[in-house]
């Protein structure tokens, strides 16, 4: 390979081993996002595992204190049948009685994700929730199974892989590792490239015969390898304490690592192509990083948002890449189910590089 | 070997380089001088193919940077005027990426390092270096690929006179070499200590060109109704200055 490009990878290195505060911004953190919202989050009855219970004439509160003690009698004894699963769980489910109307206000807000009512025939009971949010369906489904099936009916490998994948942090750590590359390549190489120019190193640089696509294409390369750390760092961390493991294809999930990677180069390198304004420079990374961290269903599924929007929100390359990563780890997903977000998210950053080529200011 | 033909360029309504016609021969040391803002960093930076002119024609070695770009990149060397390199860095390494841009082995930088009197420095990060170590850490990518041309933007600006005499004094070694040399500087002490061709700009023009010989002898009537309220007897620089425009050179 080529001097130039090698002097230019290490460069990249030295410039990011150099800089304590940027290992720490680049390993400690992300993991300890992880753990504190892994354990506060997964191990507490949390935002929505809570059961509103309605309050009515024909089902009054006694009715509902016998059903709720069978339940949760039915649930521990569901409990302890699977407890062989990771630490942070947070299969625990809280009860809530309170009238109709505040039950569908609550399950607005997600302070409960379901709510049960009295059926019709007997001591029967129906559910309400939205058939789309995950962590009702997963709700109803304990709760149902503890009921209905007993423990010993369910103490099966198939309820326990329904368990491994659907625990909040089974949820977290792929949108993580997502959201981790996103900034990763958006800072190191977007806000990078900006600082290079600000010094008007950009353009000395430039005034040599070194070519400017071998130039931009050593700062993917460098950041592809600074990821894989930093994926690995994160990954082997909610592996060994929270049990978080991949279901799917491992060389599918590489290549949705390396597809990831490339879309958000390609807007990195857009972002980067004209400004030398710090402030401008940091505005334009935040805009492009932040809405999308909040709308790609890192932290909290985006089923909860209207409609209209969640189409939208599905085309957001960091939506592609954290459900891709997510239903490789949690749903077994392969080259079937996330070859095409793969290769979207590859044509996202090539066609963003051309563009952001094309305006380049290089002097 | 830099031929400039009418070259205009203007910002908004600034005229920074209004219509300027040169020729720089080979093997000379040529000097801009000019106050700030004269549109010396204009003029070399459209030579440098970094600035684009609005109107005129520049052609260096015979080749325009329209079509030989690649070529003259490899033939140059330049110091911009002002340069910010990575702080962690060392200068050593600073230097060997240069040397690797233009396809230089990992035996240049240790040669410049030598050159612009560094090698004891080649393992400090960019960060600890004196502002008069980073210009000459400049230079001295300047040199790394043994240009036959070298353009420096105000080399010496802001050092002391000892940092500015090292820098001079590497400069005097490139002569032997062969090297042509086109400077920009609003300082005459250093027109006149290294370069025998002087051009004085303002305002976007050309003002006058040759010599210290040839320009005291031109301006000398001018120059001296000038000098009459100070004590010297030479005619300098700034008298000439002076005496073309009503102001002095550092004003
Ligand atoms: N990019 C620019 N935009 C607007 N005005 C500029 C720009 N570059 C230079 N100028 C103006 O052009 C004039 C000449 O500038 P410059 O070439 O930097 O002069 P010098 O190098 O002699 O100090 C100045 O008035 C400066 O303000
Ligand atoms: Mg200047």
């Amino acid at each position: 390979m080529n001097r130039a490009f090698r002097n230019l990878v290490a460069l990249q290195f030295k410039e990011f081993f150099r800089e304590p505060e940027i290992i720490f911004w680049a390993f400690v953190l992300p993991i300890v996002l992880a753990w504190l919202l892994g354990v506060a989050i997964g191990s507490s009855n949390g935002l929505t595992r809570t059961v509103g219970v309605v309050e009515s004439g024909e089902a009054p509160r006694e009715f509902w204190d016998t059903w709720i003690a069978g339940a949760r009698d039915a649930l521990d004894a569901a409990a302890d049948a699977t407890a062989a699963g990771g630490r942070g769980g947070g299969e625990e489910i809280s009860f809530r009685v309170l009238p109709r109307d505040e039950a569908i206000l609550s399950l607005k807000q997600g302070k409960i994700s379901l709510f049960v009512e009295r059926g019709s025939g007997g001591g029967s009971v129906r559910y309400s929730f939205d058939p789309r949010n995950g962590e009702a369906r997963m709700t109803h489904l304990l709760v149902e199974s503890a009921l209905g099936g007993g423990a010993a009916a369910t103490g099966n490998a198939v309820a326990a892989l329904e368990v491994q994948g659907t625990r909040y942090i089974d949820y977290l750590v792929p949108g993580l590792l997502a959201m981790d590359i996103m900034s990763s390549v958006l800072w190191g190489i977007g806000w990078v490239l900006i600082e290079i120019r600000i010094k008007k190193l950009l353009r000395r640089m430039a005034a040599t015969p070194m070519h400017k696509s071998m130039f931009l294409f050593s700062h993917f390369t460098a950041r592809l390898i600074v990821n894989a750390i930093e994926f690995l760092a994160l990954f082997l961390f909610a592996r060994w304490y929270f049990g978080v493991k991949v279901q799917g294809s491992v060389p599918a999930l590489v290549a949705v690592f390396i597809a990831g990677s490339m879309a958000f180069t390609g807007i990195a390198i857009f972002v980067s192509s004209r400004t030398a304004n710090p402030r401008a420079g940091n505005g334009l990374i935040n805009a492009v990083t932040f809405p999308m961290m909040l709308l790609s269903g890192i932290f909290f599924s985006y089923n909860h948002f209207p409609e209209w929007s969640i189409r939208f929100v599905k085309l957001l390359p960091l939506t592609m890449l954290a459900d891709a990563m997510r239903s490789i780890f949690n749903e077994g997903a392969g080259f079937a189910e996330v070859g095409v977000p793969a290769l979207i998210l590859a044509a996202v950053g090539v066609v963003f590089f051309a563009a952001g080529m094309k305006i380049y200011k290089w002097y | 070997m830099i031929s400039v033909l009418n070259v205009r360029k203007y910002f908004k309504d600034v005229r920074a380089v209004d219509g300027v016609t040169l020729e720089f021969p080979k093997g000379t040391y040529t000097a801009l001088l000019g106050p700030n803002g004269a549109g010396k960093t204009t003029l070399v930076e459209m030579i440098e193919g970094i600035q684009k002119p609005d109107s005129g024609e520049i052609r260096i070695l015979g080749r325009g940077w329209a079509r030989d770009e690649r070529y003259l990149r490899r033939v140059l060397g330049i110091a911009l005027q002002e340069t910010n390199f990575i702080d962690k860095i060392t200068v050593g390494e600073t230097l060997d990426l240069f040397a690797s841009f233009f396809g230089r082995g990992r035996d240049a930088a240790p040669r410049i390092l030598d050159l612009i009197r560094l090698t004891e420095k080649r393992r400090s990060y960019v960060m600890n270096l004196s502002h008069g170590m980073r210009q000459r850490l400049s230079l001295g990518l300047a040199l790394i690929n043994d240009p036959e041309l070298l353009i420096l933007d105000e080399p010496t600006t802001g050092l002391d006179p000892n940092a500015r005499r090292e820098v001079w004094d590497i400069l005097r070694d490139l002569r032997p070499r062969g090297t042509s040399l086109l400077l920009t500087t609003h300082y005459m002490e250093e027109a006149e200590a290294l370069c025998d061709d002087i051009v004085i700009m303002d305002k976007g023009k050309v003002l006058a060109r040759g010599t210290i010989g040839e320009l005291a002898a031109r301006y000398a009537a001018e120059a001296a109704l000038v000098r009459r309220t100070r004590e010297s007897r030479e005619t300098s620089l700034d008298d000439i200055f002076v005496a073309l425009t009503g102001r002095h050179l550092d004003e």
